[in-house]
């Protein structure tokens, strides 16, 4: 099993109710098994994914402060003791 | 083109300057030509040309040879999204460099409905004074009875003075009286922070500038612009609506989330990029002391503001527009302050005060690391025990700070002069480039925030480096992939190689704002990008633009810029990250990484150059283009 913290700021309160939870996966898994996982209701499943299952262009997802985009994208590999951060997009000046 | 008294030829523009000599209270209006506002657009980019043209190389920045000048963008006060700004620039007494503040507010859109674009304060009162501008009509009047007062007093009084709550004001605070090089001047709860225009202010014994307009400026093409002007809100609104930014979870604030994932949060005066304690700090601020969003002026759609509070009995605070994320990291993550109620309390003085929260929390950490050494002790702090975190010694170190007593005449200097007046090695500890002090972002989550970060001329801000930050860490491509910019997504945010070509072309669009004299967020979070941007001035002014005009003109403005500062001395020395940016973490969740480091600034800063077409010491090139 993969032990993974996940570190979630997308809002506060609903859908899912917490911005950082560790979450139990198979092993092998990737950051689509586990977005798979986090989004276990309609209403979390459309705040991180579009209609056609992809995900939203503001959603940034960080493995170790990596973005995936420069890895495998969702089909990034995690390891045991991964930290992955998802975020939508906002700035502070 | 219009001529410059032909006045129903010039759109989007009164096409007048407001010049106000103190020394002699001479007060001009000049019309302003009309050439000038095509090449420099307005905003900054007519303030720096007025600033270069007519402050000497070398003048003293406290003294009547500065010149304070408020600049509105022919976007100021219109109906186009992000309208209410101002800025104002100034050779800034904190860096004797290239100054520049921005404050959303209605007071720039009333200036121009007063009849002006453009003010300029020269000179020095003999006393103190402030000054009424009223649909055409300016006066100057005696400022005995504000003197000393808060800025929230000050405004008050004027208020009263006037019998017309109708006027916005623009008030400096006993910071700004007592000559604090990071006095700010603010605009009811909105600051022009940064580089001490309120020092300026100050030094020109000008307290107050109260302005009340009915005018109208005059559009081309009135109907089109209003109506894409609409239509532009209208889709921000529908994109709020269905995916909000989250403003109502506290604004700006709730970014220290994101800064401290990303490594993007100075700790500990730089000692490190994330402090781990963001998710605790954050979540205790929404529950004690958020009370709701509101905007900064009126018709802002986005409302990224906030009002706050304290109720706890130590740091009782009342309602006020305040805690944006800058205030919040200096006062809790630079200082390692975990009360949240301490650091809402210190962003409040430091309005009242009329001081920079930035700097302020910059010299306090400054000051916390010279004390955890050895090289200041509890006497020479006037006997406060400044140990990191201590909310009390950091309250205590702003109310000396603004009121210029004790430690606080040192600390009121900024940390580059402080530390060289100190010695002792100290010079190590103060985070500052160009003498500005570093803001809450760092640059070890990102080689473009490096770039921006150290090549911005106003020095180490918060708003113009961010480009770098919002392109390469999150993501955002800001409207410029049809100007040849790459996918952000695909860009690695820790790799060095193509980023000088990046940031030069990033720092000549993102100018924009500035220059229009719009609010930048509306280019962050409402989508509002460069090719609506153009249509917009189009319609607005009558003249046919394209984007590479206004990109052109970004260029320029900021070679003009740097040029001032070239004046001034600026080479790259100056553009290098303090050596503590650069280097590893201390701690933190990037303590273990070797990516985030800043091994060859110079390298960096040698690509940035070549794509900017300066030499090697970083001096503009006397080409025709760029001037």
């Amino acid at each position: 099993m993969l032990n993974i913290r996940v570190k979630l700021l997308i809002s506060f309160g609903e859908p899912f109710n917490t911005n950082e939870t560790q979450l139990e996966l198979e092993d092998p898994s990737d950051i689509q098994a586990l977005l798979n996982k986090l989004c276990d209701s309609d209403k979390r499943r459309r705040k991180i994914f579009d209609s056609s299952g992809g995900l939203m262009p503001h959603i940034i997802i960080l493995r170790n402060g990596k973005h995936i985009t420069g890895l495998s994208g969702v089909k990034t590999e995690l390891q045991n003791g991964d930290e992955v951060a998802i975020f939508r997009t906002v700035g502070g000046g | 083109m219009g001529t410059n008294d032909e006045r129903g030829q010039l759109h989007g523009y009164t096409g007048k300057l407001l010049r106000v000599d103190l020394s002699r209270e001479k007060i001009t209006t000049e019309f302003v030509d009309p050439e000038a506002l095509r090449t420099y657009i307005g905003g900054i980019g007519i303030g720096a040309k007025y600033l270069y043209e007519e402050v000497p190389a070398g003048a003293d920045a406290l003294g009547p040879e500065n010149k304070l000048i408020f600049t509105t963008g022919p976007l100021t006060g219109t109906e186009a999204p992000g309208s209410g700004f101002v800025e104002v620039c100034f050779k800034a007494p904190l860096t004797g460099l290239w100054g520049e503040s921005r404050a959303g507010s209605d007071w720039g859109g009333n200036l121009r409905k007063a009849g002006f674009d453009f003010l300029v304060i020269e000179g020095k009162a003999n006393e103190p004074k402030y000054m009424t501008i009223h649909d055409g009509k300016v006066e100057i009047k005696s400022a005995r009875d504000l003197q000393g007062k808060t800025t929230s007093g000050k405004t008050k009084l004027v208020l009263e003075e006037l019998k017309d709550e109708k006027f916005k004001v623009a008030v400096i605070g006993p910071g700004g009286e007592n000559l604090v090089k990071f006095a700010n001047i603010m605009i009811e709860s909105r600051a022009a922070g940064r580089c001490g225009a309120g020092a300026v202010m100050g030094s020109k014994n000008l307290l107050a500038i109260a302005v009340r307009g009915s005018g109208r400026v005059p559009v081309a093409k009135p109907k089109e612009f209003s109506e894409l002007c609409k239509s532009t809100t209208q889709r921000i609104l529908k994109t709020q609506e269905k995916e909000p930014f989250n403003w109502a979870y506290g604004g700006t604030t709730q970014y220290m989330l994101m800064a401290d994932t990303l490594g993007d949060q100075p700790t500990k005066n730089f000692r490190s990029n994330s402090s781990g304690k963001a998710q605790e700090i954050y979540t205790r601020f929404r529950a004690n002391n958020l009370i709701r969003g509101y905007n900064c002026y009126t018709g802002c759609v986005l409302r990224c503001g906030r009002y706050v509070k304290a109720d706890s009995e130590k740091w009782k605070t009342p309602p006020h527009g305040g805690a944006e994320y800058e205030t919040m990291s200096a006062f809790t993550f630079f200082v390692m302050n975990e009360d949240e109620s301490a650091a809402v309390h210190a962003g409040y003085l430091c309005n009242e005060y009329g001081i920079d929260t930035i700097s302020s929390g910059g010299v306090i950490a400054f000051a916390m690391d010279c004390y955890e050494r050895g090289i200041l002790s509890k006497a020479e702090l006037d006997g406060i025990d400044l140990a990191w975190g201590d909310p009390d010694a950091i309250v205590a170190m702003v109310h000396k700070i603004g009121k210029r007593e004790g430690l606080g005449k040192l600390m009121g200097e900024g940390v580059r002069i402080a530390a060289q007046k100190i010695g002792k090695d100290s010079e190590q500890f103060a985070i500052h480039i160009k003498g500005l002090e570093g803001a809450a972002h760092d640059a070890r989550s990102s080689k473009l925030l490096a770039l921006t970060y150290g090549t911005g001329n106003r020095g180490m801000c918060h708003t113009h480096p961010c480009e770098g930050l919002v392109f390469d860490s999150i993501k955002m491509d800001l409207g410029l992939q049809s100007f040849g910019f790459p996918e952000p997504q695909t860009v690695d945010r820790w790799i060095p190689e193509g980023k000088g070509f990046l940031a030069k072309k990033l720092q000549d669009f993102t100018i924009w704002p500035d220059m229009l004299g719009i609010c930048k967020f509306y280019t962050y979070f409402g989508g509002v990008f460069p090719g609506e941007l153009t249509k917009m001035l189009s319609l607005l002014t009558g003249w046919n633009l394209d984007g590479g005009y206004l990109a052109a003109a970004g260029e320029r403005v900021f070679n003009l810029q740097r040029r001032f500062n070239c004046r001034e001395g600026v080479r790259m020395k100056d553009d290098l990250l303090p050596e503590r940016c650069r280097r590893r973490p201390e701690f933190g969740s990037y303590a273990k990484s070797d990516e985030c480091e800043i091994k060859d600034n110079r390298s960096l800063l040698q690509e940035y150059y070549i794509a900017r077409g300066w030499n090697k010491d970083g001096v503009p090139l006397e080409r025709e283009d760029t001037v």
